[in-house]
């Protein structure tokens, strides 16, 4: 299931082409900007939740990477306190 | 026309949890930082039991996902794992499939909407299972727990169900590496693995003190027995623990997974925009990689885990039984299945139990490899990765095969990918079955999903480290 970088498809021939592309072409920065500019292509073993790619205005609550570490770090702790709390009542 | 189901839900992905995309490229030591953090919290989850529930002996409906995936623990906050969320993709592929959703992978719209009512269905299957846990009487009476707890169970399981998903997510985004769901799959394999070679624990089944992993018990045998070829015998082949033959067919696989890696069919592409540069495109043997097995056991898991339902409740019913006959081993009160469809698609726990039954031996085959290649040519279809939409991604990049016209590139395509796809779906069947004759330590199915997680993972950094080398 996994990822955006991951095999069978165009992202690492792509990677090949940019590669090679110095060696033989006379302007080698310019197509190999255009490349990266463009988006990833989608991979067939990407994963289940492939959504990265059109995110941009996805409907739903936004949320930072922080906000779900901070989240979780709260839930771990509630159901702590409730072992805890469970303990001396 | 026609109705379209995803515009009916879309209202309700207003609640769906979004994570933000990074504004820019994360950097790399970022990410592992990030996936590190991910990784803790989830282990972190497998460890705290749950509140508020009175026991945990009753037969565990998931027993049979948590031997493949591992990625959930008995009785703690991941109770539940990552089996909503990889069910609710299978269901959703399943329908689109059929048609039932009409999803057009080329609007960009769709795929959004799509995306969220994945994620939006994950929650909902998240929050039935933790009702029919508690309901099943899985954490205790009814009666006994009170309603207050049961819904206090009931939360943990659906919160745990949003971090696990929320965690995915952030790791998919690109403030991690991979993604949530094969690293906890990964992780759980992978301990099973240390823990069976390595385990300190002392077990006594009726022939003495021994220790559970398969290593130590080898030195405490050579050491402490008198014949050594009978200790370093005994060491290969002890029967119902770990042994040093489990842990050799299990590196055995490893290895036999990663070399297949490698197959794979180069295309030679021509850029159209600069003549004379040519580049290979690499079709690989495993074109879908491990979604094939990921989607089987889900499928499976979830027809034992309603078919043991079912069952327990109406034993007598003739539909019910025809899915599924369930009876526990004595000794346990975890269900086997005994008659039904779920015995003929269950794997024959022992050589002896193919001798007894082959027809169930056979059929389980068949059903093995025929799943897993039509998953995996269904996958192809829904994940945009078919010959259509490669030939259209090499239009945008200016690429093209050589001494081919545009509109002959789809059907030199198709003359492989779905080939790849299918047949690579029949070789992961074939491998997972190979791994479990072998006895590779935990599951076959759980082998492969490691190592081809692993070999992914490698990838990953190999590409961005040599990415960041050339920023």
């Amino acid at each position: 299931m996994v990822t955006r970088g991951s095999n069978a498809n165009p992202a690492p021939s792509a990677a090949g082409l940019r590669k090679r592309a110095p060696a033989g072409a006379s302007a080698p920065s310019k197509p190999a900007a255009r490349s990266r500019a463009a988006a990833p292509p989608p991979t067939a073993a990407q994963g289940l939740f492939s959504l990265r790619m059109y995110n941009d205005e996805a409907p739903g609550i936004r949320v930072g990477p922080t906000t779900v570490l901070v989240t979780s770090l709260v839930y771990i702790a509630i159901v702590i306190m409730l072992h805890i709390w469970a303990k001396f009542r | 026309m026609g109705f379209r189901v995803l515009h009916v839900v879309k209202p309700l992905m207003v609640v769906v949890p979004e994570i933000e995309a990074p504004a820019r490229k994360v950097p790399f030591r970022e990410r592992m930082l990030w996936t590190a953090i991910t990784l803790f919290i989830y282990l972190v989850c497998c460890q705290i039991p749950l509140y508020g529930v009175a026991n945990t002996k009753a037969s565990d409906p998931f027993y049979f996902m948590r031997v493949v995936m591992a990625a959930s623990n008995r009785g703690t906050l991941m109770e539940l794992g990552i089996s909503p969320i990889v069910t609710a993709g299978m269901i959703m592929q399943l329908l689109a499939g059929a048609n039932i959703i009409e999803v057009d992978q080329s609007v960009k719209e769709d795929r959004m909407l799509f995306g969220g009512a994945q994620k939006l269905a994950g929650l909902f299957i998240c929050l039935l299972e933790a009702v029919v846990y508690v309901m099943s009487g899985m954490y205790g009476d009814m009666n006994v727990l009170g309603y207050g707890n049961a819904i206090l169970i009931i939360a943990q399981l659906f919160f745990a169900g949003v971090v696990v998903l929320l965690l995915d997510e952030l790791l998919q985004k690109g403030y991690g590496l991979g993604s949530g769901i094969s690293l906890f799959i990964a992780t759980n394999i992978c301990e099973t693995i240390v823990w069976q070679a390595f385990s300190p624990t002392t077990i006594n089944i009726g022939r003495g003190v021994e220790f559970e992993g398969a290593v130590i018990s080898l030195f405490q045998l050579l050491i402490t027995r008198q014949d050594k070829a009978r200790a370093l015998k005994e060491a290969f082949f002890r029967p119902d623990l770990p042994n040093l033959s489990n842990l050799f067919s299990t590196l055995l696989v490893f290895g036999v997974v990663i070399y297949f890696q490698g197959f794979r069919v180069e295309l030679e592409v021509t850029s159209q925009r600069q003549r004379g540069n040519s580049g290979k495109y690499p079709i690989k043997l495993f074109y879908t990689s491990n979604i094939p097995i990921i989607l089987q056991t889900a499928l499976t898991s979830n027809l034992y885990f309603m078919s043991q339902l079912l069952y327990t409740r109406y034993p007598d019913n003739l539909v019910v039984s025809f899915i599924g006959k369930w009876a526990s081993i004595p000794g346990s009160s975890q269900l086997y299945p005994v008659g039904g469809l779920a015995y003929y698609i269950s794997r024959p726990p022992t050589i002896a139990a193919i001798g007894a039954d082959p027809l169930r031996a056979v059929f389980y085959i068949a059903f093995i490899l025929a799943s897993c290649a039509l998953f995996s040519k269904a996958w192809i279809e829904v994940s945009g990765s078919s010959a259509r939409d490669v030939a259209k991604q090499f239009k945008q990049q200016g690429l093209s095969l050589p001494r081919k016209r545009d509109t002959a590139v789809v059907h030199e395509l198709n003359r492989y990918i779905p080939f790849a796809a299918a047949f690579g779906g029949m070789c992961i069947g074939v491998l997972t079955i190979m791994a479990d004759f072998f006895g590779a330590i935990g599951s076959g199915t759980g082998i492969l999903l490691a190592v081809t997680i692993i070999y992914q993972y490698f990838e990953i950094f190999v590409q961005d480290s040599e990415g960041e080398m050339f920023m």
